[in-house]
């Protein structure tokens, strides 16, 4: 269309008030656009917009007239991301509000489907649609006036619910009574979005969930009802949907692991979906949805890799080529196929993650599927897949036979180095190669050396300043394993790289987590004996401080008896470590203490570090244990004689038997 | 191996296609249900006139109202009779969304117009309306712009018969976009696309395939239109 007839068409829209001229203008305006992206940007440009936005208010009583400005609108939307936010900066979005409160079903119907496609672009203006709990009412409450309403308002919101907050304003409103009848609607265009629309609001929502599973509609359990979506009959994106809907429900805590739907409608389900002949989004849907229906469920985890040749299927997810040759052109189908093939691979690397996290025979399978791991050593290489095959070598690495096979056949900890050694790499991915180190730098494993060498010490302690709470957590979690079993010159390295002050402070940490990550690292370091007393010479006070403020506040028992623990290690040292802990009087005064007032569980760490102290070959024993028993800690224990448990009874008498030899 | 032959004499691989043909014979199928696929059939693809006779002669009932199928009966004529612009503003009557949500559809309506133009020799106005209307949909869907070329590629030959692409003329052409578009339309009015006969025929083919690849030995049907059977 010549740009002068485009402006023929936007100027036949102004100052006229034959009605009948006006409609076959906008019939023909409609005519012109469709399904022309070039011209519809030509006619915004003109100013076709504000024209009909104009016509819409002067008008409003000729339904038949606005409705067809907003089919206009509606095709002029339908063009790029571009039009769209014209047409919400002109401020269209309020205008078809409004025009929801008009009797005419047509005309609202128009004005719905205008506002679907605004709001389910990439555009949409979602915090419009929140800003005002009138908005939403207004959608839910014209919902059930027809197939087209019903379709649209639902659409609306699947599209645009994706925290707690928009779950719980769309709450607010009757949404949930008006979308459980519609599942069973025979209209695939109404029953998918009423599917997806109930998925996105029992999301990681255990209450909606719970509501949802209990609901019923003729009669019948609305998950019942959901599940017979998942038939083969039906389309894929219904099943695919039906299955998602149950999954939520499940991790939401709404339905068991163990339920029927969960266990042999779901699961089986999703892994059809993820057979080779599906479109690929289906399958990388499919993958997703498993990965996260069996995450946190060792069953599930078991029965899906015997399903179907799960693990087998998941292979072909990295036939397709991932990256291009050599002097290869990327045009649009390429790219798109590149595209896919990245899509496909992360999906496939999640749910090798899942199906891995807990299983040692299923981690075995995995990892030997063929090519599995060269994949994910190229994958840690690209930034659109690493995140997810490394989240995959996570579940492998718990695995003590793949650390000393899979892990050394494939030098797995060089591209993991790399990504800590990249500036531009977010907390996520990092937090996660953390945590993939720090198995593999467990004392039993090959590559644990090769990391010491390339500096791993240092690269954990960096991330201790981090405050991305996992990455420290996963950083302490990686030196506590680094100096288990450990030389005197890697804890002592340890030590240094992370600092006493330091320490301190995550001994003061406001998480229990940090605290006993830190309280296990400090029990590594500080073991084997001879090893004690060279490090308390240097650390010995503030390690001492930091115990003795530990057992000073006000923590759980479960904090103070990994502190009793560390003591227990650090009596077990020579002479200048027991002459350490005797010396400090507010430190025996706590000890005796919790011997006298702790759970069982506390009293059994108090004991063992008594029992450490008073050994009778270890030097200066005679002068420990007499101001022991100055303390009362003999007195103490013949007190605890008559304890219940049997554990802490042959403790305290074999205690008792050493005070007595003396 | 020698050929086994049956206590009747006859041998056993035309007992076995006769076998067949008997257990077909043997299926009951009521002329009710043969009369309501037959109906099903005209209303899906929209032969009206037929659809009417039938329900008088055969004493069926259609299964909706005939009157909703005039608006699918004249976008079908209009593209078979090559009036494609008719078409195209009669589909945007009919459902203002159904080209913008599916522009291959509509870029086979535009490539239709393109022929209909190169068919009357209007070269130039062809080639404008290649470039005004059918190059952005070239650029973006690489199928399209294949048939782009096909369609211009008619442009190089004085007798357009003589093209390799000479199909893109025929009436099947027309006829299959004419089919592609009655299908939206159902699709949109929540109804099934394709007739039960269609799916039919493609359950049957189906099991054939799966009869072969489980290594099955069966008469196949190599020719539904003539539902000739050859031997296994």
């Amino acid at each position: 269309m010549e740009f002068a007839t485009s402006q023929m068409y936007v100027d036949s829209l102004v100052e006229v008030d034959d009605i009948t001229h006006l409609s076959q203008s906008l019939e023909k305006i409609k005519n012109a656009v469709i399904g022309n992206n070039k011209q519809k940007h030509n006619l915004i440009m003109l100013g076709v917009v504000p024209r009909l936005m104009k016509l819409l208010l002067d008008f409003r009583e000729n339904t038949r007239l606005c409705s067809d400005a907003v089919i206009v609108l509606t095709s002029l939307a339908k063009g790029t991301d571009i039009n769209v936010k014209t047409l919400i900066d002109c401020g269209v979005v309020s205008l078809l509000f409004e025009g929801l409160s008009n009797s005419d079903t047509y005309f609202i119907e128009s004005c719905l489907q205008c506002l679907r496609v605004i709001f389910t672009s990439a555009v949409s203006p979602v915090d419009k649609l929140y800003s005002d709990q009138s908005l939403l009412n207004s959608l839910v409450g014209i919902m059930g006036r027809s197939a087209v309403t019903q379709e649209c308002v639902a659409c609306i919101v699947a599209h645009c619910c994706w925290t707690a907050d928009h779950q719980e304003a769309v709450m607010r409103t009757d949404i949930l009574e008006i979308l459980l009848p519609l599942i069973v609607s025979p209209l695939f265009k109404v029953y998918l979005p009423a599917l997806k629309c109930l998925s996105v609001l029992s999301f990681r929502n255990p209450v909606v969930a719970d509501r949802i599973a209990k609901a019923t509609h003729e009669a019948n359990p609305v998950p019942d009802l959901v599940s017979r979506l998942m038939h083969w009959d039906r389309p894929y994106p219904a099943q695919l949907w039906a299955s998602k809907c149950i999954a939520y429900l499940h991790r939401a805590d709404a339905l068991e692991s163990s339920d029927y739907l969960v266990e042999y409608m779901t699961l089986p389900t999703l892994v059809r979906l993820c057979d080779k002949g599906r479109d690929v989004e289906v399958r990388v849907e499919a993958a997703d949805t498993l990965a996260y229906l069996i995450e946190l469920d060792v069953e599930l985890q078991k029965i899906a890799s015997v399903t179907d040749h799960l693990v087998e299927k998941l292979s072909g997810y990295f036939l397709l080529p991932f990256n291009t040759a050599d002097n290869e052109a990327v045009n649009l189908p390429k790219f798109c196929e590149l595209t896919a093939a990245g899509e496909l691979r992360a999906a496939a690397f999640k749910t090798y993650s899942s199906l891995a996290a807990n299983d040692e025979v299923i981690r075995k399978k995995v990892a030997e599927t063929d090519g599995l791991m060269d994949h994910a050593m190229c994958a840690l290489e690209d930034s659109r897949v690493r995140l997810s095959a490394c989240r995959c070598l996570l579940s492998l690495s718990r695995s003590v036979r793949l650390l000393r096979t899979s892990f050394h056949d494939y030098p797995v900890y060089k591209p993991l180095i790399a990504i800590l050694d990249d500036s531009s790499c977010d907390d996520d991915i990092v937090s996660v190669v953390v945590a993939t180190l720090s198995n593999l730098v467990l004392e039993f494993s090959p590559s644990a050396e090769s990391l010491l060498e390339s500096g791993i010490v240092k690269k954990f302690s960096k991330y201790l300043d981090s405050s991305n709470y996992s990455l420290v957590v996963n950083s302490v979690w990686g030196l506590m394993n680094l100096a288990f079993g450990a030389e005197l010159r890697v804890k002592t390295e340890i030590l240094e790289s992370v600092g006493l002050e330091r320490i301190s402070q995550l001994l003061r940490d406001n998480s229990a987590e940090v605290v006993t990550k830190t309280l296990g690292l400090l029990r590594n370091v500080f073991s084997g004996g001879a090893d004690i007393d060279v490090l308390l010479s240097t650390y010995g006070d503030g390690l001492i401080a930091g115990v003795h403020w530990l057992l000073d506040a006000d923590g759980s028992s479960r904090l103070v008896v990994h502190c009793l623990c560390l003591l227990g290690n650090i009596a077990d040292g020579g002479e200048v470590a027991k002459q350490r802990i005797t010396s400090e009087q507010e430190l025996m005064r706590q000890l005796v203490d919790r011997l006298h007032n702790g759970d069982t569980e506390v009293q059994i760490a108090a004991v063992n570090v008594v029992l450490n102290l008073l050994r009778l070959d270890d030097q200066g024993s005679p002068e420990r244990q007499h101001k022991l028993i100055g303390l009362g800690v003999q007195r103490v224990l013949q007190e605890l004689l008559s304890c219940t448990d049997s554990v802490l009874f042959e403790k305290v008498k074999t205690a008792l038997q050493q005070f007595s030899v003396s | 191996m020698p050929e086994t032959v049956g206590t009747s004499g006859i041998n056993e691989e035309e007992n076995s296609r006769a076998e067949w043909l008997r257990r077909i014979t043997e299926c009951e199928i009521s002329r009710a249900d043969t009369n309501r696929l037959i109906m099903d059939y005209l209303v899906t693809e929209g032969y009206k006139e037929a659809a009417e006779r039938f329900s008088i002669e055969a004493n069926v009932k259609p299964l909706r109202q005939l009157e909703t199928m005039d608006q699918r009966v004249a976008i079908k004529e209009a593209i078979e009779g090559g009036r494609i612009q008719d078409a195209i503003a009669l589909v945007n009557k009919l459902d203002p969304m159904l080209l913008d949500d599916d522009r291959q559809l509509y870029y086979k309506l535009l490539q239709l117009q393109l022929i209909e133009l190169i068919r009357a020799g209007e070269v130039e106005e062809a080639l404008n309306f290649a470039q005004s209307h059918l190059a952005e949909a070239a650029d973006h869907s690489p199928e399209f712009l294949i048939e782009l070329e096909r369609s211009l590629a008619l442009l190089a030959f004085d007798d357009l018969e003589a093209c390799p692409y000479s199909d893109l003329l025929s009436m099947s052409q027309r006829q299959l976009v004419a089919s592609k578009i009655n299908a939206s339309i159902l699709d949109m009015e929540g109804r099934p696309s394709q007739s039960k006969l269609a799916l039919l025929l493609k359950v049957s083919d189906w099991s054939q395939c799966s009869l072969t690849d489980g290594k099955v030995k069966f008469p196949h049907m190599t020719n539904f239109a003539t539902a000739e059977l050859e031997n296994p």
